[in-house]
């Protein structure tokens, strides 16, 4: 049917209102849509892989040996490639983070409430002590600022032992999180003794995981490969033997801690 | 028109919504802590002080200073702890007298510390444990429990106190809250004792004036099969140690040998040897029917069971090649395999986790050896001292009681499976024999 050269509107058609209102509002719905999603994916890669690479030997794990003994020589962080402090931490606001100004002691119904506890104004050691470079020796920076940040508290902790996570090193990144030294700890001594991947040079996986509040292995999960699947599953079955791990402690808040853990080959271990 | 427009308006926020929120895994990723797992770190052990505990309730100080002593020994024992020298309670409710306690444990290199609370209220005592961090400023609160028992089992808190500090640390609870039966008494006499894992409060359950042997301990914790002469034979039998008018029960008693029994993981069977038929022969009982099954035919000697945790394979010692050695075959019987060579091997013993048994090899004296289920990698783990012989698992794996003449006269021991502690649990007034861990008491 051919249409005719010129267009007569009728007395029906003449009475109709376009739509505009609802046409701008979806226009404006569609252009939020795509910012949306445009929005969401960057935050979403963002979010996705964001590793803090700390390097942290044995010796800065343990928590510590009595007074008067040193700790143990460090061994070279040489197997780490990407510490550069560059990297280091674009952390997202801490909003899933226990609150720093909670009270030490909440445990409720305990009579001793009044134990010696830092002034939560006080700069955290923690937080001042990211080592400016990865070679920063780590047994002369964090020590002085130690003393001068603990002075001030009523009765001055006597004699911390040295090897606590608090000013030790790069594992300061995260004392803020969780402050157990003794539960890193023995993490690490319960997967050293059943890895069975050193000796073996080359590049070793890092594995995220997470532990629930009864000690229980939740998640496992090859956060950056070895590029050798054998490996990689070595590291898995050893965090798997290491389970159960300690119940997480009382004044920890969080449903589930949650550990990145890089396996280094060390060639100066036994 | 306008209805239509809001619904569309609000499905597409709702969607765009849903996108632009990260699903949870996500959300999630950011990490509490990053550490590193080198090779080659020795273990160390743990500094932990545990002062007196503060009586709250009733008056009891010499309780107070024995419990945390018992704690003391039980974490020494574990292996894991170096337990830092203390003396003097900590007066009740008083934070600042607590905290200059922890302030100069810390400093004398104490990583944790335990403060004990005891209540004694009639025939309970009840016991509340805080477990310190001492390596922050803050003494930052582990962990607080409660523990309640009987008055006469007084130590029982203490093991039970010293079991939920392990579990802290390592994310499995301790053994001190077994028991161990044993054997005493010169020959011509043998009764069967039941002492704390620590060798302290020994109590005799049998008393019949014959020859009682090879005590193990039931799965469930609740009974002891041994081999007994009482009626002039060897026969087996069943005592409940903590039911004393309970009286014992037989649980073989055919012509000729009954001995050596074996508890499957579950409680429901039980392998014994029996010569009933000619040669000791193993045999499985159900315990609740009295039904037998013959697992072994062969002309050599076949005895000494020992159940793998999975309740599928059996261990256990024939001299079908010559010189008793040490042997593995299915519940059923079938596919036989021998597991050690060139050697004289009796008494095998599955560790608890399954990837270990335990023999007495008889080379010169008796030494207690480590084999894989395998039949790979041997290795002795006592050497030089004496004989030692009859080792026992305990619950966890980490641990072995096993008799030794080292000292002269046999004494049962507790030793470190890594070897680094070996402890001598018995008096040395009679001779010990023939150890059985208990599992976890209920």
């Amino acid at each position: 049917m051919a249409l005719p050269a010129s267009f007569h509107i009728g007395p029906a058609l003449g009475r109709l209102r376009l739509p505009l209102a609802p046409a701008l509002v979806s226009a404006i719905a569609h252009a939020a849509f795509f910012a949306a999603v445009i929005f969401g994916a960057s935050i979403w890669s963002d979010s996705r892989s964001k590793p803090v690479y700390v390097v942290l030997t044995p010796s800065t794990a343990a928590v510590g040996s009595p007074r008067g003994v040193p700790m143990p020589p460090r061994v070279e962080e040489a197997p780490i490639p990407k510490s550069p402090p560059a990297e280091l931490p674009r952390r997202e606001p801490a909003r899933d983070l226990p609150s720093r100004e909670l009270p030490p002691q909440r445990s409720a119904g305990l009579p001793d409430r009044s134990l010696p506890t830092r002034s939560p104004t006080l700069p955290r050691p923690a937080d001042k002590e990211l080592p400016v470079t990865s070679s920063a020796s780590p047994s002369t920076a964090p020590a002085p600022a130690r003393r001068e940040a603990s002075a001030p508290p009523p009765p001055p902790p006597l004699g911390a032992p040295s090897g606590s996570a608090v000013g030790s090193g790069p594992l300061t990144l995260s004392v803020s999180d969780f402050p157990y030294a003794y539960y890193i700890r023995q993490i690490q001594q319960k997967i050293q003794e059943r890895w069975h991947g050193r000796g073996i040079p080359g590049q070793q996986p890092s594995v995220v995981f997470e532990i629930g509040r009864d000690g229980r292995l939740n998640v496992v999960t090859i956060d950056r490969t070895s590029g050798n699947a054998y490996y990689d599953q070595v590291a898995l079955r050893a965090i798997n033997d290491a389970s159960p791990f300690p119940p997480l402690p009382d004044d920890f808040r969080k449903a589930v801690l949650r550990i990145g853990l890089q396996f280094v080959f060390d060639p100066t271990g036994g | 028109m306008r209805r239509i427009a809001a619904v569309v308006l609000a499905l597409v926020i709702v969607t765009a919504f849903e996108l632009w929120a990260p699903p949870p895994a996500v959300r999630g990723q950011a990490v509490d802590v990053y550490i590193n797992v080198t090779g080659g770190d020795r273990s160390r052990k743990l500094n932990i002080a545990v002062p007196e505990f503060t009586v709250v309730a009733g008056a009891d100080t010499a309780l107070a200073k024995l419990l945390a002593s018992v704690v003391g020994n039980d974490l020494t024992l574990s292996g894991l702890f170096s337990v830092v020298a203390a003396s003097g309670a900590i007066p009740a409710n008083n934070p600042a007298a607590l905290g200059q306690t922890w302030s100069a444990f810390a400093a004398a290199g104490a990583h944790a510390g335990v403060h004990g609370l005891l209540g004694i209220r009639g025939e309970r005592l009840e016991a509340e444990m805080r477990l310190y961090d001492l390596t922050t400023p803050e003494y930052r609160l582990i962990a607080a429990r409660k523990f309640e028992v009987a008055a006469p089992q007084s130590r029982r808190l203490a093991h039970k106190i010293a079991d939920e500090i392990v579990l802290q640390f390592t994310g499995e609870p301790g053994v001190a809250d077994t028991k161990l039966a044993y054997v005493v008494g010169p020959p011509g006499a043998k009764e069967i004792v039941v002492a704390d894992y620590d060798g302290a409060a020994a109590t005799p359950v049998t008393r019949n004036g014959s020859i009682n042997l090879s005590p193990v301990w039931s799965p469930d914790a609740r009974s002891i099969a041994f081999t007994s002469f009482m009626n002039g034979y060897p026969d087996l039998f069943r005592l409940f140690p903590f039911e004393r008018q309970r009286p014992v029960q037989t649980l073989a008693s055919f012509v000729g040998i009954n001995s050596s029994p074996g508890w499957s993981p579950d409680g429901r069977f039980l392998a014994l040897t029996l010569s009933k038929d000619g040669n000791p022969e193993i045999y499985v009982l159900t315990v609740a029917t009295g039904v037998l099954q013959r697992l072994t035919r062969h002309a050599g000697i076949d005895t000494e069971p020992a159940w793998a945790p999975t309740g599928q394979q059996i261990a256990f010692v024939s001299d079908r090649a010559g010189q008793p050695r040490i042997f593995v075959m299915d519940r059923d019987g079938a596919n036989v395999r021998q597991i050690t060579t060139g050697g004289f091997h009796t008494q095998p013993r599955w560790s608890p986790k399954g990837d270990s048994i335990i023999y007495t090899q008889r080379a010169g004296t008796h030494d207690l050896w480590a084999i894989s289920p395998s039949g790979s990698t041997p290795r002795p783990l006592t050497s030089g001292q004496g004989d030692n012989q009859s080792a026992t698992w305990s619950p966890d794996g980490r641990h072995l009681a096993f008799q030794s003449n080292r000292n002269g006269r046999w004494q049962v021991f507790v030793m470190s499976v890594d070897g680094l502690t070996t402890t001598r649990v018995t008096q040395g007034t009679t001779e010990a024999t023939s150890p059985s861990w208990s599992p976890r008491l209920p």
